[in-house]
């Protein structure tokens, strides 16, 4: 099992970005994060080759590069074509479930309106992924 | 009638009183952009990205506590995406209540 996830956080909005941050404090396990605020600047971290992750995290409703368009150019990377990308979002558009799992999408959940339930989600995410062998 | 409140930010932050500023500060900071970008898109009559604009707005209309209003502006959000505006005044009284509750 891993020690620790190294986890890129694709999210356009600053309070979720400190919401998810402040639930992977709260793990039993450390883990690294970093944070892009849209799909382009995602794409401008994953090139960097200092930089490795195991999982990415990844909103839909993003400005300038949507997290549809930041998959589509994710799946064309050597390095990330194959690392698991889970969607957080508040979307629950059937299209956009669709499109993501055709491309390719590890998982998707609708962000809970609640905090404590969020939290839960988002532990058994982190859970199931420092488990997992893929990663 | 509803009133904005931090029900919601104090579940999020716990007993973080920091935390918790920090969120209010982040809402104050971006709230007036969000609106005047609304309002610019509503006039020009590009309702879609109107309703872009409506979903951003709606994430701070959540974290308010503002629940039922929550739901108007999802409906909102939805009816412009087909040119439908009616709901656009009750949308401008939610974002009238959230102003006078943030900065006076």
């Amino acid at each position: 099992m891993k020690k620790y996830l190294s986890i890129l956080l694709v999210e356009d909005d600053e309070i979720e970005r400190m919401k998810f941050k402040k639930v992977c404090r709260e793990t039993s396990f450390s883990n690294v994060i970093m944070e892009a605020n849209n799909g382009e600047n995602a794409l401008k971290i994953l090139e960097d080759e200092k930089y490795s992750f195991d999982l990415i995290i990844s909103d839909i409703n993003m400005p300038r590069m949507d997290g549809i368009e930041f998959l589509v150019e994710l799946k064309k990377t050597e390095k990330y074509k194959n690392t698991p990308v889970v969607i957080i979002s508040t979307s629950n558009n059937n299209k956009d479930l669709k499109k993501c799992y055709e491309l390719g999408v590890s998982g998707y959940f609708t962000k809970p309106i609640k905090y404590a339930d969020y939290k839960q989600k988002v532990l058994l995410l982190l859970d199931y992924w420092k488990k997992s062998e893929l990663v | 009638m509803e009133q904005p409140n931090l029900s919601v930010i104090k579940e999020i932050a716990g007993e973080d009183i920091d935390f918790q500023n920090s969120i209010l500060e982040i809402i104050k900071k971006e709230f007036p952009d969000e609106v005047k970008l609304y309002n610019e898109s509503f006039l020009s009559k590009d309702y879609l990205e109107a309703s872009n604009n409506v979903h951003k707005i709606k994430h701070k209309i959540s974290l308010l506590g503002l629940t039922n209003n929550l739901e108007l502006a999802s409906e909102f959000e939805d009816q412009l995406k087909t040119g439908e505006i009616k709901l656009h005044e009750k949308f401008l009284e939610i974002l009238n209540k959230i102003h006078v509750y943030l900065y006076n």
